[in-house]
C-alpha cells in the first residue's frame, strides 16, 4: 500500500465571479521514503495540491466531494478539523516557500521546534524535547546549536532560517514532507546545501513531495515527477524519463526554459500564458500554446494514459502513437 | 537590561531637556504674547500704586527675556513661583492636584483596555459576525461622541437618575476614600470608553494583519489547534502596535483630563491649568504647561521602549 494516495482531487476557489478550478482531477501516490517532484509554472495548482493534502486551502478554497486522500489508507477528507491539527506537523509535515516570513518573531528558534513536539506529544518531557530540538538543529548544520537556541528569527540569516524550518519539519519525525519551492528565495550556494539536505534527512522512511518550478531541483532531488499544467497532471514519469524523453509537449517546452550555464544561448520562452481564473480552453488545456497541436486537441479532452515507457501522458500525440502502434501489431 | 538599550535610554533622556527648553520658551512666549497682563484682573478695585507694585512683584516690568530667565532660574533652584490668584507656591498647588490626575488617567486606560482587549480580540477572531459588528459599531459610537457630552449622559443616568454613583467627591477628595474611588468611575467611563474604541480597531486590523502572515499558516501546518494559532501566534504578535498606541495615548488622555476634570469638578491638574489660564496665572500655566510637555515626552520615550521589549526585531543602538 502506497503513503499517500490522492484520487481524483480537485480543488476549487469559488469567488463571486465563478468558480475557479486551481486543481481538477489530480491522482496520484506516494509510496514510504519515495521523493516526488510537482512542477509546473507559477499557478499550475501546484501549492494548491500540497495544502489540499494539508486541509489547508485557504478560503473560499474547497475541495469537492468526489476527492479521496488516504494516508496509510485512512482517509484524510474524513477526518475533523482537530484530527487533521494532530496530523499536521506530526505526520505530514510542510515547509514553506519563504523562511524569512515563515517564522514567528517574536517566539525564539528554540521554542518553536519544541512547541512542534510539545502540541503533538512527541518526547518525554520538556528537557527531552529541548535536547532533541538542539541536536536536530546540529544535524540541519546550526553550528552552535545549543547556544543559538535562544536566539529569536531575526538573529538567523535566511538560509539558517530555512535549515530551522526543515528541523522543525523533522522533529516529529513524520512519514511525509511536504516542501512548497524550499529553495527559490536562497541564493544559488545556499541553494545546493538545502537541497542536499533535504536528501540526507528524507533519505530513511520519510517521503518527500517537493513542489518547485526548477527542474534542476527535481533532477538532484526525487526519484518521479509529475508535471501540472492548469490544475491538471500532463506527465508523470521517473526523473530519467523527463529529462531523457520527454512526452508531452509542455515538459519539452518547460525543459528548454531551464537555464544552463551556457554563454549567450537565449533562453526558450513558451508562447501565451497558463490559463487562469474560470476561463479555460476547451480541449486539452495545453493547445493554444502548444506547436505541435492537431485539430482535434481544440474538442478532445486527452486522458492521462500509460506512455509505454512506464511513465504517463496526458497528450493526445501520444496516446494516439500508442493505440497505432496496438493496431499495428498482429 | 542589555547595554544597547541602556544606551538608547539615555540617548533619549538626553534629549528630553532639549526638547524641554524649546517647549518653555515656546510657552512662555505665547502666555505672554497677549496685551494687558494679570493686573488688568485688579484694575476694577486697585489704584494706580497698587498696579506698580503688583508689577514690581512679578518682575513684569523687565523685559520679557529677562523674566524668562528668571523663570529658569526659579526652575533650576528648585522654585516654580509663586501663584498670582492663590498666592501659593506653585509647586504644592500641583502636588496637591497631580494625584486626582494620576488617578484619572490610570483608570481611564484600565478602563480601556479591559473592554478594547477582549472586544478587539473577538472582533478579529470572529470577523464579520454578529458580534464584531457589535464592537464595530459600538466603537464607531465611541469614538463620535464627544467625551464631555459622554460625561453628561453618565451623570444624569448614574448620579441624576439611578443615584448609585457621586458626580464628585468635591472637598472629600482623599479623606474619603470610598467616595474618592466612587467618584472616579464616572469620569474614568466617560475619558476610558473612547480610548477603548479607539485600541478596539486598532487591536482588530493588528490582528487581521498578522492572520496573513505567512508565519501563521506555518504555526497550522504544524498542527497548532486555531485555539492556540490565535492567542499565542497572533495575539501576540498583534499586542506590538496596540502596546505602542497605548502609551501614545496617554498624552492624549492627558489633554482630555482637561475637560473631563472640569465638567466633574474635579481638583486636579487639568482644572488648575484651566483656571490659571482665565485668571491669567502665568506662573501656574507655564508650570503645568511643562509638566505636561514632560509627562508628554516620557511616555513617548516608555513606548519606544516598551516597542523594543516586546519585539525582539527591533534592535537599540543599530551600530553593530
Amino acid at each position: 500500500m502506497a503513503l499517500l494516495e490522492v484520487e481524483n482531487l480537485c480543488t476549487e476557489f469559488r469567488t463571486k465571479d465563478g468558480t475557479v478550478t486551481a486543481v481538477d482531477d489530480v491522482s496520484f501516490t506516494i509510496d514510504k521514503g519515495e521523493r516526488i517532484g510537482v512542477v509546473g509554472e507559477s499557478g499550475a495548482g501546484k501549492s494548491v495540491t500540497g495544502l489540499s493534502i494539508l486541509q489547508l486551502v485557504e478560503y473560499p478554497g474547497v475541495i469537492t466531494d468526489d476527492s479521496s486522500i488516504r494516508l496509510n489508507g485512512e482517509d484524510l477528507l474524513a477526518k475533523s478539523e482537530d484530527e487533521m491539527a494532530s496530523i499536521r506537523g506530526n505526520e505530514i509535515a510542510w515547509i514553506p516557500q519563504d523562511p524569512l516570513s515563515s517564522l514567528n518573531p517574536t517566539s525564539t528558534i528554540g521554542e518553536q521546534i519544541v512547541e512542534t513536539m510539545r502540541i503533538h506529544g512527541y518526547g518525554d518531557d520538556e528537557n527531552d524535547r529541548r535536547q532533541r530540538a538542539i541536536s536536530l538543529l546540529a544535524d540541519v548544520g546550526i553550528p552552535d546549536a545549543a547556544n543559538r537556541f535562544d536566539d529569536y528569527p531575526s538573529e538567523y540569516s535566511g538560509g539558517m532560517r530555512q535549515r530551522v524550518l526543515i528541523a522543525m519539519a523533522l522533529s516529529c519525525e513524520p512519514s511525509l514532507i511536504i516542501a512548497d519551492e524550499p529553495t527559490t528565495a536562497l541564493d544559488v550556494s545556499t541553494q545546493a546545501q538545502i537541497v542536499n539536505l533535504l536528501r540526507d534527512v528524507t533519505s530513511n522512511d520519510t517521503a518527500l513531495m517537493v513542489i518547485t518550478h526548477e527542474l534542476g531541483l527535481v533532477a538532484e532531488l526525487c526519484e518521479r515527477v509529475m508535471v501540472l499544467y492548469a490544475g491538471t497532471v500532463a506527465e508523470k514519469s521517473d526523473v530519467a524519463g523527463i529529462f531523457d524523453d520527454p512526452k508531452h509537449p509542455y515538459t519539452k517546452n518547460l525543459l528548454k526554459c531551464s537555464p544552463h550555464l551556457t554563454m549567450g544561448e537565449e533562453l526558450n520562452t513558451i508562447p501565451g500564458s497558463m490559463p487562469v481564473g474560470s476561463e479555460r480552453p476547451s480541449g486539452c488545456q495545453f493547445h493554444p500554446r502548444c506547436s505541435e497541436a492537431m485539430e482535434e486537441c481544440s474538442v478532445v479532452e486527452p486522458e492521462l494514459l500509460p506512455d509505454g515507457d512506464g511513465g504517463e501522458v496526458a497528450c493526445l500525440l501520444h496516446t494516439d502513437q500508442e493505440y497505432n502502434m496496438k493496431v499495428d501489431q498482429p | 537590561m542589555d547595554s544597547d538599550l541602556r544606551d538608547f535610554i539615555l540617548r533619549r533622556v538626553v534629549q528630553i531637556p532639549v526638547v524641554l527648553f524649546l517647549v518653555s520658551v515656546i510657552v512662555f512666549y505665547i502666555i505672554h504674547l497677549p496685551e494687558g497682563g494679570p493686573e488688568a484682573l485688579l484694575s476694577g478695585q486697585a489704584g494706580d500704586e497698587a498696579i506698580r507694585e503688583f508689577r514690581d512683584r512679578y518682575n513684569l516690568n523687565e523685559p520679557l527675556y529677562v523674566q524668562y530667565l528668571l523663570w529658569i532660574q526659579g526652575i533650576l533652584t528648585g522654585s516654580l513661583g509663586t501663584s498670582i490668584t492663590t498666592n501659593q507656591p506653585v509647586a504644592s498647588l500641583i502636588a496637591s492636584r497631580l494625584p486626582v490626575t494620576l488617578m484619572l488617567g490610570f483608570f481611564s486606560v484600565a478602563i480601556s483596555v479591559m473592554i478594547a482587549v477582549p472586544a478587539g480580540y473577538i472582533s478579529a477572531v470572529e470577523q464579520y459576525t454578529w458580534k464584531d459588528h457589535t464592537a464595530t459599531v459600538l466603537a464607531f459610537v465611541g469614538l463620535s461622541i464627544p467625551n464631555f457630552f459622554l460625561a453628561i449622559l453618565l451623570i444624569k443616568l448614574f448620579s441624576v437618575e439611578l443615584g448609585w454613583l457621586p458626580i464628585t467627591a468635591s472637598g472629600q477628595m482623599f479623606s474619603d476614600w470610598s467616595l474618592t474611588l466612587k467618584s472616579m468611575v464616572l469620569p474614568s467611563l466617560a475619558l476610558g470608553t473612547a480610548l477603548a474604541a479607539h485600541v478596539t480597531r486598532i487591536l482588530r486590523s493588528s490582528m487581521l494583519d498578522i492572520y496573513s502572515e505567512e508565519y501563521v499558516h506555518v504555526a497550522r501546518a504544524k498542527g497548532l489547534p486555531e485555539k492556540m494559532v490565535n492567542r499565542s501566534i497572533v495575539f501576540k504578535n498583534a499586542l506590538i502596535p496596540v502596546i505602542t498606541i497605548v502609551m501614545l495615548q496617554m498624552g492624549y488622555v492627558l489633554g482630555a483630563t482637561v475637560i473631563i476634570e472640569e465638567v466633574f469638578a474635579m481638583p486636579g491638574l487639568g482644572r488648575l491649568m484651566l483656571n490659571s489660564v482665565v485668571g491669567r496665572d502665568y506662573p501656574v500655566m507655564q508650570a503645568v504647561v511643562l509638566l505636561y510637555a514632560t509627562a508628554y515626552l516620557v511616555f513617548n520615550l516608555i513606548a519606544d521602549v516598551a516597542y523594543g521589549l516586546v519585539d525582539p526585531r527591533i534592535k537599540y543602538g543599530g551600530e553593530h
